[in-house]
């Protein structure tokens, strides 16, 4: 071959080589967009009305609307009789309704027996989406002040801003004691996963937490850990109670709705699952999917939540949550009348002349175990559903407590 | 020394023109008759002919990237490295998407199905999850 020709021959086929290839790549390109829309519009930075974000939002609006439809409030004292016998001497026994969630949480508040209002605007902190702009204004002083001084100022119920960023729309975290919580951890909650915030967003509120007995502000009592036992531990070191039985004479605490601690390291939560997965599934409206905003069991939307995933039809589904509350309930049950049996036995034992000082004690902080342990399973949502395993292992040692506390006080007492 | 440069040349055009080839829709090559010409695949490829995808996509369009020149470099390293796998009787018993893969799978479920996510936008991003997390088996099983 003649090298001229092969160079002349180069001169030609390598441009038109560059430019098929360029022209391929471009068209190839310009088809392998993926559409994503950003945000339509702008909200003000502090904008607490959900219903104006409503006008950038309609379907989002429409399912936040439908979480009206839930209308029962029914007390937890019907299906659990023996709470009402623990909590003896403090508020809750006043009354215990379940609320009916987020778009009634001020009227349902406001409703509340004045004997649990005794915390003041702590009561509130999770109530309204006006609270973040109440505590940036009043400061530290927000947690002192009285239920009735801050209800007058507010008028929104839980909405948009208490989780979303107005501008990007991005979950963020708006309550004081979640960040402190994860500060003390030495999380940097500028770091944090879109995953890890479909859970932690929820966790703003659906958590256990105490009010400082000083400063009454709300405190998350994670310092040792997420768990039933770890919590316990730290209350047990700061020697800290929420209130002394009447009948058992022992100093109490309180667990609240520990649902994103319960659901930490269960199985749910391993495979990589958040809150959002299964109590704000996709749904589709009209030609778009969104994050449905009617928070309910995942039960109600069962074909949303649950069988995305798991293929085995909604009967055999149903009946596999089923099972698992009803087990949990009915073992929450014998832990129930257990700690009864033990608040009973340490009312006659303290009743009892020369009773050993000594065994009383320790049965008082049986009690205290067993009533935190059954406590924390009983007023979490979910039945067990949250963590099952880790559920009926909690009442387990509730159990387990209960008899000690019932043996070691009739042993104060000389007793068999 | 020219004569084995021009050999070279003509071999990397070559090989070059052959990596683009599973971009050509008329040979089939990113189709389940082709993929599924192995053993390896027989549990995927018999699940994915019942499933409403086999109607609309080839194994090519959602396991390939879209690009011309990613795609078929994509596909000519996995299916390499796939033909040594089954040469070498080293297929592993439970057959794994790498991360690079999942990468390229999510682009495709947007790919198509971007509008109906366009107000969610792409769930695996800043460490979400991917589409096929929970739903793994609306195309193939395993």
């Amino acid at each position: 071959m003649n090298s001229n020709r092969i160079k002349k021959g180069l001169l030609i086929a390598v441009p038109v080589v560059v430019v098929i290839l360029a022209v391929c790549i471009l068209f190839f390109n310009r088809h392998n967009e993926v559409t994503v829309e950003g945000p339509i519009g702008q909200i003000a930075d502090n904008e607490t009305d959900s219903s104006v974000w409503a006008q950038f939002y309609p379907a989002h609006w429409d399912s936040y609307q439908a979480n009206y439809d839930n209308t029962e409030n029914p007390s937890h004292f019907e299906a659990k009789p023996y709470l009402q016998v623990m909590y003896a001497g403090f508020g809750f026994a006043k009354e215990y309704n379940e609320p009916r969630g987020h778009v009634y949480s001020l009227e349902d508040v406001i409703a509340v027996d004045p004997a649990r209002k005794k915390a003041g605007a702590s009561c509130i902190t999770c109530k309204s989406t006006q609270v973040p702009g109440l505590i940036e204004k009043y400061g530290e002083q927000y947690y002192l002040m009285s239920f009735d001084d801050i209800i007058d100022e507010v008028n929104q119920p839980i909405g948009c801003l208490d989780c979303h960023d107005p501008k990007t729309m991005n979950l963020r975290l708006t309550r004081p004691a979640l960040i402190q919580a994860l500060e003390r951890q030495g999380k940097d909650i500028d770091k944090l996963t879109h995953q890890e915030l479909r859970s932690l967003v929820c966790a703003q509120c659906h958590v256990t937490y105490y009010f400082a007995p000083d400063t009454k502000e709300i405190v998350f009592p994670w310092d040792k850990g997420l768990k039933a036992d770890q919590i316990l531990a730290y209350y047990d070191e700061k020697e800290f109670s929420e209130w002394v039985h009447p009948d058992a004479g022992t100093g109490l605490v309180k667990p609240r709705h520990a649902e994103y601690e319960t659901f930490m390291d269960s199985t749910h939560q391993s495979a990589g699952l958040a809150c959002a997965d299964c109590h704000m599934p996709y749904v589709k409206v009209g030609n778009k999917k969104i994050s449905s905003h009617t928070w309910q069991s995942p039960l109600n939307n069962i074909e949303e939540s649950c069988t995305t995933c798991h293929r085995n039809g909604t009967d055999w589904l149903i009946n596999r949550v089923k099972t698992i509350q009803n087990q949990v309930k009915q073992v929450q049950d014998l832990a129930g009348n257990a700690v009864v049996a033990a608040i009973n036995e340490l009312k006659i034992s303290r009743e009892a002349p020369g009773a050993d000082q000594a065994k009383l004690e320790e049965a008082m902080y049986q009690h205290r175990k067993a009533q935190w342990y059954l406590d924390y399973v009983a007023v979490t949502n979910g039945y067990g559903f949250h963590n099952p395993t880790e559920t009926l292992n909690n009442l387990g040692i509730a159990i387990d407590s209960a008899h000690k506390s019932v043996q070691l006080a009739r042993e104060a007492r000389g007793a068999q | 020394m020219k004569n084995k440069l021009q050999w070279l040349g003509l071999l990397v055009v070559l090989g070059f023109a052959l990596m683009l080839t599973p971009k050509i829709p008329a040979l089939g090559l990113t189709e389940a008759s082709f993929c599924g010409r192995c053993h390896a695949m027989d549990l995927q490829v018999s699940t994915y002919l019942h499933s409403p995808h086999a109607n609309a996509a080839t194994c090519g369009d959602c396991h390939d990237p879209h690009g011309l020149i990613t795609g078929s470099a994509f596909a000519a390293f996995t299916g390499a490295r796939d033909v040594y796998r089954v040469v070498t009787n080293t297929i592993p018993a439970e057959i794994r998407a790498t991360d690079l893969s999942k990468k390229v799978l999510q682009n495709n479920c947007l790919r198509c199905h971007g509008d109906i996510m366009a107000e969610i936008g792409d769930t695996s991003h800043n460490g979400g999850s991917y589409c096929f997390h929970c739903h793994q088996e609306i195309v193939h099983q395993r």
